[in-house]
């Protein structure tokens, strides 16, 4: 095996994440960490002129340095001191009070990194900034399910306690800064689309443009899970590239050059994410949507694994706990992953360069980023959906033009309301499609099947076989070249 | 390069059929049918009565979100303003979803009686209603809405002021709705007392469909009540596994026992009446 810069890169970043993994996992014995040190250091002393016993020895290292740095995020959920009175506190709501059918959920800060998640009524109209009064005691999270760790899934954003049934008062309006300019602009998008277009197609339009499926009532949010369409509300690297297109094409057509049109499609998913508020999900999606932006650029999808492997370690250095306990993050990466790996396969029998707007193209690469999270979906919520890719292939042809006139109707409507209007009815005939069909499949009795034995085994099965047809992939390439 | 071309046309075409749709919604606007819906919403009532794109919304359910999207399924999708909203009284299964409706319908007039809650929510509703400088107009006795084509809405309970008792069921509004030869009886959540009440006034409750009251409490729907309104169709509107354990069964056996059918928002979905003419039976769907 030839050791060039760039293998040596991917082994030495995924170490990291190796480790990372690791401790997310298991208990590690610090034993063994010495002995790896010692290893290590071993090795390197006895062999130091040898380039692969050099990285074999750094690789240890940066393996060790990723348990060392998801350990100290374990520890801190470890341990949590429980309250036994009531507090009475008044502070400022960190994020964007997130609406759900029944309550909303409100994030305070209690002292530096450990957040409080405080469940508010609905008709309490809070907002980012605002000052609220908080009378509750609060207690730590509880598991209600064996399947969903909801205590570390909070963890991992840092909240560590909850308050179900609180007395919410405000008592002071928003702080403002350029976040909460944003977000309002954001808001005033959502509220112009709501005015034209009704329920529930305006939920599905909000979603489709700034994330989240909150906005469909909870038979609905069934539905688009039974039928495999979260991902499209859901902020994905999907929507991101889609809004990233537009922004090339927009660009070309006032006159840009190829290469200046990227940077101003990059420039906007930038705005886009601050713009929806820097959730992690908008964070990783505008990550890994940039980097399918860039190899489909340079023609060369099936090269940016270190690209990607650097993207997921930068995103782990920074919240450990992702790896293991957010979902979320699991897909994202691993829809990219799959999206990337398949690809020379397609274009060699195929379509040719991925443009990801064409119908083959859509279609492929529906099926690559399945593959690859099909078992995480199957793991997690014991169902598999059976009309997931005719939903895909119904659906997703239109969503980038649903997503446009959803824009011009959400931007036109701040300046002449009838223009905004007009937008609207065409982007509520898509919508309409849309959530028909996510309806009429999630109708069907066998639309999803339910899977309960699958378990760690099944992943690993799974998985193993991704990752042989994989090499064997690269393989044939590589031959080939 | 051509693919771009294709992309464009489709997007004018799209673009000009819209507007083309519009005119064809606009002119169908005249249409005369009547649409009486027992809406879906889970547990509490939803009744939405449609002529053409006029509305009039009977409570609301206690989500928002699921009452916007029973709206959106049953308004034309052009449609964004209700006429009227009737809150029979303040329990948040009738009025909860109705903040929402404020928010993203325009809505012209909401109809209450002066039953009050004292809770936080009750009084953001009502602090909402006067923000969005609605006309409030109190429900009164033999108050009725004339619709176009000879459809009337009647309130025929409560007789009086309303005092601001504590059981804010017995203080609900009852409403008649007669359409020709149909006719419907909104209850509310009236106990037996009240229905009682009704059966001696000598107000006519003989209807064709009866809304049961209190979403099929065994502390409504009495015997005597069953026999003086004499419905066809009993609707009942319930959600699925509530744990107030509507509707109870001795109610169901009571309607069983006349004959009478049953229709379950929770089992049937939303129940659609619609009366295309005066001489003819409404139609369920």
């Amino acid at each position: 095996m030839l050791l060039n810069k760039s293998k040596i890169f991917f082994i030495l970043f995924l170490s990291f994440l190796v480790g990372v993994f690791f401790r997310s996992l298991f208990q590690i014995n610090i034993w063994l960490i010495w002995f790896l040190v010692v290893l290590g250091i071993t090795i390197f002393i006895l062999n130091y002129r040898n380039k692969k016993v050099i990285t074999f020895s750094l690789a240890i290292c940066i393996f060790l340095l990723g348990i060392w740095r998801i350990d100290f995020n374990i520890k801190n959920t470890e341990n949590i001191p429980t309250f036994d009175k009531e507090i009475n506190i008044v502070v400022n709501i960190i994020k964007e009070p997130e609406q759900k059918e029944w309550y909303q959920n409100v994030i305070v800060e209690l002292e530096k990194n450990k957040r409080l998640l405080v469940r508010a009524d609905l008709y309490e109209d809070l907002n980012y900034g605002d000052e609220i009064k908080v009378i509750c005691k609060p207690e730590i999270p509880q598991n209600f399910s064996a399947d969903f760790d909801y205590r570390m899934y909070l963890a991992k954003d840092n909240i560590y306690y909850i308050c179900p049934k609180p007395i919410v008062e405000k008592t002071g309006n928003k702080k403002k800064n350029i976040y909460s300019f944003v977000l309002n602009i954001k808001n005033k998008m959502e509220a112009n689309v709501n005015r034209v277009i009704p329920q529930p197609e305006a939920a599905l339009a909000n979603g489709l443009l700034f994330g989240g499926d909150e906005g469909l009532s909870k038979k609905l949010q069934e539905a688009f899970s039974k039928t495999g369409m979260t991902h499209i509300v859901a902020v994905s690297g999907y929507n991101v590239t889609i809004i990233a297109e537009y922004l090339m094409i927009f660009g070309i057509l006032l006159g840009l050059w190829r290469r200046q049109a990227f940077y101003l499609a990059l420039f906007g998913i930038f705005l886009f994410v601050v713009m929806i508020g820097f959730p992690s999900s908008a964070i990783r999606a505008g990550l890994m949507g940039s980097l399918l932006l860039w190899a489909m650029k340079n023609g060369r999808l099936a090269n940016i694994d270190n690209a990607i492997l650097l993207a997921v370690v930068v995103m782990l250095v920074v919240n450990p706990l992702s790896l293991r306990w957010d979902i979320g993050f699991q897909l994202s990466f691993l829809a990219t992953l799959g999206i990337v790996k398949m690809s020379p396969i397609w274009e060699k029998y195929f379509v040719g360069k991925m443009k990801a707007l064409g119908l083959a193209d859509i279609i492929l690469m529906t099926i690559s980023a399945q593959i690859f999270v099909l078992p995480i979906i199957i793991y997690n919520f014991h169902t598999l959906s059976v009309v997931s890719l005719l939903a895909n292939i119904l659906i997703l042809l239109i969503i980038p033009i649903t997503m446009l006139f959803v824009f011009l109707s959400a931007l036109s409507g701040f300046i002449f309301y009838p223009l905004s209007l007009a937008f609207g009815w065409v982007a509520y005939w898509l919508l309409h499609y849309e959530i028909s069909v996510v309806k009429i499949l999630a109708s069907l009795e066998w639309s999803s099947l339910e899977v309960n034995n699958f378990g760690v085994i099944g992943l690993i099965i799974w998985y193993g076989l991704l990752f042989w047809l994989v090499c064997f992939i690269s393989k044939t390439d590589n031959k080939e070249i | 390069m051509r693919n771009k071309k294709v992309i464009y046309s489709s997007l004018i075409f799209l673009f000009f059929m819209s507007i083309a749709l519009g005119f064809i919604i606009f002119s169908l606007k005249k249409n005369k049918d009547i649409k009486v819906v027992f809406l879906d919403v889970g547990q509490g009532d939803a009744i939405l009565i449609e002529e053409g794109s006029n509305q009039i919304l009977i409570d609301g359910g206690r989500s928002g979100r699921t009452l916007l999207e029973k709206l959106g399924e049953n308004i034309p999708f052009w449609d964004r303003k209700i006429e009227t909203i009737i809150v029979t009284h303040p329990d948040a299964d009738h009025y909860g979803g109705l903040a929402s409706v404020l928010d993203n319908y325009e809505v012209k007039n909401i109809i209450k009686t002066d039953a009050v809650k004292e809770n936080k929510e009750w009084k953001n509703f009502e602090e909402k209603i006067i923000d969005e400088n609605l006309e409030n107009v109190k429900s009164i006795y033999g108050m009725n809405i004339i619709f176009a084509n000879e459809t009337r809405l009647q309130t025929i309970y409560p007789f009086g002021k309303v005092e601001n008792a504590k059981d804010s069921n017995e203080n609900s509004v009852v409403m008649r709705l007669d359409f020709g030869e149909n006719s419907f009886l909104l209850t509310g959540d009236i106990t037996a007392k009240i229905e009682n009440l009704l059966v001696n006034s000598g107000v006519d409750i003989d209807v064709d469909v009866l809304k049961v009251a209190h979403h099929g409490s065994k502390n409504s729907s009495s015997d005597s009540f069953l026999k003086a309104t004499s419905p066809e169709d009993a609707i009942i509107s319930v959600g699925a596994k509530n744990s107030y354990g509507h509707p109870h069964k001795d109610v169901l056996e009571k309607l069983k026992n006349r004959l009478i059918r049953i229709w379950r928002t929770d089992e049937d979905g939303d129940i659609v009446y619609t009366c295309r003419n005066i001489n003819e039976k409404c139609q369920v769907y």
